[in-house]
């Protein structure tokens, strides 16, 4: 018993309109509905808008936008937002949000068993590995690439 | 983030506002206290003094230039080599202790060279002000005096 937990990783899977994501669940604070994006000035495409989130502000991004794609994303009533804690090296207020196109669901990683590198890999600074769960490629994101992309700099 | 501001202008320009720190003001003029602007395309106004004129710039809501002839004030901030002001329609004065003031860095590439225009935001449920850093909004503005 303690041998599997201790080779097993909660995941979850975060449908986005081009590639899911794959992360692990303890970097995650919430997932929500989309509530009102206050839009910011002199953002980049990828930055969706602010949210109010337990009385602080927290911006949205667009993993796809911000992999390069540059057709915005699509709003529909089961798109959601998928919490993040603050990434290594922030402040601890610096939670953000990534827009999902649907619920994340979740998926239990058993290394060396379950994940199989993808034979379409998504090559960007953004991405550690693409793999395939079930049928189904999806990117592990490299946490410092996205440090780095979201906050230049620090 | 400055820790001992008292008081924070609300600057509204069309539907939406910002704050600013009141201790960055360094005058609020009204609309008929300036001078129309006729010489450039971004100055929506100036201000005359015995040391010269200082801008007043018309931004929308995203601040970035644009001509708005709806506005009744502008406020100025002190820079060199002379103050550099914004219009805006209303500014109002609120104490901090009616403001919800949290800390917040903006994400990617910050538009000005001292950093991003924004430090803070103050955030009631899903309503939310940004709050303008007054050192890069200032940057952000002289920049507009050589377009």
């Amino acid at each position: 018993m303690a041998d599997t937990l201790a080779h097993t990783m909660h995941a979850l899977v975060i449908p986005t309109t081009r590639v899911p994501m794959l992360v692990p669940s303890a970097i995650t604070a919430e997932i929500m509905s989309v509530p009102r994006l206050n839009p910011l000035p002199f953002s980049e495409n990828w930055l969706l808008g602010v949210i109010g989130w337990r009385n602080r502000a927290v911006p949205v991004i667009s993993f796809e936008n911000l992999l390069g794609d540059p057709t915005p994303p699509i709003f529909h009533h089961r798109s959601k937002v998928v919490i993040f804690q603050p990434l290594s090296g922030l402040s601890e207020w610096d939670f953000f949000g990534i827009l999902a196109s649907a619920d994340p669901h979740p998926y239990n990683v058993n290394t060396a068993t379950d994940l199989k590198a993808s034979s379409t890999p998504i090559t960007s600074p953004l991405v550690a590995t693409t793999v395939t769960v079930g049928r189904t490629a999806v990117v592990i994101p490299d946490l410092d690439g996205l440090r780095r992309a979201l906050y230049p700099g620090r | 983030m400055e820790l001992n501001i008292r008081q924070y202008l609300r600057l509204k320009i069309d539907e939406t506002s910002f704050l600013l720190p009141s201790t960055a003001s360094l005058a609020i003029e009204k609309r008929e206290g300036l001078s129309s602007s006729t010489d450039s395309r971004l100055v929506a106004a100036w201000r005359q003094t015995s040391r010269g004129r200082w801008p007043a710039y018309s931004l929308d809501e995203q601040l970035q230039p644009a001509p708005r002839d709806r506005w009744s004030r502008a406020v100025f901030l002190n820079a060199t080599p002379n103050p550099v002001g914004l219009v805006t329609d209303e500014i109002q004065l609120i104490p901090t202790d009616q403001l919800h003031i949290v800390p917040f860095h903006p994400p990617g590439p910050a538009p000005t060279t001292i950093g991003h225009v924004f430090n803070a935001a103050h955030v009631d449920g899903d309503d939310m002000l940004m709050v303008l850093e007054p050192n890069a909004f200032t940057a952000y503005l002289l920049s507009l005096e050589g377009q």
